[in-house]
């Protein structure tokens, strides 16, 4: 065949034949890809070694149980539900979208897409708004996944609250649908761990438990640096040095962890976005500038003082470091973390 | 195990030692290739092809490009097994993936209703690491872990053969 002839001449070369073939045999889609799209994605991602690693552990789990399943032997229950626990700008969003995608692929969701939600879509004002506001977020999100973001604000108690009412749903959801939605809880570790200890049940029901740790100096480097070159823009190594001091400074002085730098990834996103507006002011205020001024980014283009000012010591020893927390979720985690630690022996 | 199976992979894979094996643990008689065919090995119910290595860049001596194209002219028909080696996967640094000529193949696996991915060389140290790479780069492809010299993995292909060929129909191959 006319494939085999131009393959033998030397015209093309045995990948372009077998992608040739490979649509003949009503592979539709384009050049072979360099790995499944998704689980490429989530590798380009800078950092998350041990995230990487538990998803890969969870994907090998369910094709082994399939080839168990297949075999006739007796197979685990693959029960996909998880936790993302870490602060605020640690990639735990973006690596549910990923996570989406990659389930798909691998069979394991039918769709993959992500509904992002938290407490005010799950919660509502009266009695049975809430079931049907939570109801509607499970149907948005069947074939794939409901991310729940502050997740442990759903158990504020109280008595005219609905929180609980949306958790009771929400479990529900995940008896009736379990092989077409997969649920996922994020929020800072210390409430995260506080919300699945007060309701034992449900820390059984999300077997999967993923740490997102804060990124080091270097990581968050590399984070400004992929930024940066996905916008055609590069750091001048003054302004690359100038950072990374910055940035190695924060990470000592902002005390003892669990804290950390506050914002981490979205903190350097933000200096980014910054940046390249200093830049066009830098370089508006010339009558002409070349290609290469365009792309390099100067020190003087970069506002360190937020990050410096991470770098102090944090004020009033053995408070919690302080966070962006919006000011009802703060009364309820204390209302929460009252009703733990005071009903609860340790 | 029923019909021509051609044993393909790149350079330096295992696909001759893993044909002698197999061979051998199916009982076929081995012909050494002759100028117009392949050298193969036809048992009871099975007849194994060895071709030539899959290069990634167009070879440059006619006669090895025109046997190659003669092994690819059967693809559609015969089923295929896909030899890689495991223990150069898992050497290699973390985001090399594989060579492209592997990657096409897989990839042209998922759509034949009769191709199998052999992780080789397991006896020796990185295979390991090497076929859960593959299982996490490829997910959805059968992978059978063999290693010719101590025969392991040889009945596992011969099921997951037979299995293929009575399941063939079905867009992806059965995990197996």
């Amino acid at each position: 065949m006319a494939l085999c002839a131009a393959l033998a001449a030397g015209a093309i070369s045995p990948p372009h034949a077998l992608a040739e073939l490979a649509r003949g045999l009503g592979g539709g889609g384009g050049a072979p890809a360099a790995s499944p799209p998704s689980l490429a994605g989530l590798d380009a991602l800078v950092g998350l070694g041990r995230v990487k690693a538990l998803v890969r552990e969870v994907l090998a789990f369910a094709a082994i149980q399939e080839r168990r399943r297949a075999a006739g032997l007796k197979a685990e229950p693959v029960v996909l539900h998880m936790v993302f626990s870490g602060n605020p700008g640690t990639g735990k969003t973006t690596v549910a979208r990923i996570l989406g995608a990659v389930l798909c692929e691998a069979g394991l969701l039918p769709r993959g897409h992500v509904v992002e939600v938290e407490r005010a879509d799950l919660v509502g004002e009266y009695i049975g708004h809430t079931a049907q506001k939570a109801r509607e977020q499970v149907r948005a999100a069947q074939g794939g996944i409901l991310f729940v973001d502050e997740a442990y604000s759903l158990a504020r108690g109280g008595e005219r609250d609905f929180g609980k009412e949306a958790i009771d749903t929400l479990v529900k959801a995940m008896e009736d649908r379990k092989h077409d939605l997969v649920i996922i809880l994020a929020g800072y570790r210390d409430e995260m761990q506080a919300f699945l200890g007060v309701n034992p049940g449900l820390r059984s029901r999300f077997p999967i438990h993923i740490d997102f740790p804060d990124y080091t100096p270097d990581e968050l480097l590399d984070i400004a640096g992929v930024m940066l070159v996905a916008r055609d823009y590069r750091l001048a190594p003054a302004a690359r040095a100038a950072l990374a001091a910055a940035l190695r400074a924060a990470g000592r002085g902002a005390g003892a962890p669990p804290g950390g730098p506050p914002g981490n990834a979205r903190m350097v996103r933000n200096l980014v976005e910054a940046a390249i507006r200093r830049q066009a002011l830098r370089l508006a205020a010339r009558p002409a500038c070349g290609r290469e001024e365009l792309v390099v980014m100067e020190a003087a283009d970069l506002d360190l003082h937020e990050i410096t000012a991470a770098a102090q010591p944090a004020a009033g020893a053995g408070s919690a470091p302080r966070r962006e927390v919006p000011p009802d979720v703060a009364l309820a985690l204390r209302q929460l973390w009252d009703t733990a630690t005071g009903a609860v022996q340790h | 195990m029923s019909g021509e199976w051609l044993i393909m992979g790149g350079p330096g894979a295992g696909k001759t030692t893993l044909f002698l094996a197999l061979a051998r643990y199916l009982g076929a008689p081995v012909r050494a290739a002759t100028r117009g065919a392949p050298a193969h090995a036809r048992g009871r119910a099975v007849t194994l092809v060895d071709t030539p290595s899959l290069t990634d860049d167009v070879h440059p001596d006619p006669a090895a490009r025109r046997e190659l194209a003669r092994a690819l002219a059967r693809l559609p028909r015969a089923g295929v097994l896909h030899v890689v080696d495991a223990a150069r996967v898992g050497r290699a640094s973390p985001g090399a993936g594989l060579a492209a000529a592997d990657l096409a193949l897989a990839q042209l696996g998922r759509h034949h209703p009769r191709y199998l991915m052999l992780a080789a060389k397991q006896d020796l140290p990185w295979a390991a690491l090497g076929l859960d790479r593959l299982l996490s780069l490829l997910p959805g492809v059968a992978v059978v872990a063999v290693a010719a010299p101590l025969r392991w993995g040889l009945k596992e292909v011969r099921w997951s053969v037979a299995a293929a060929a009575r399941a063939a129909g079905p867009r992806r191959p059965p995990m197996l």
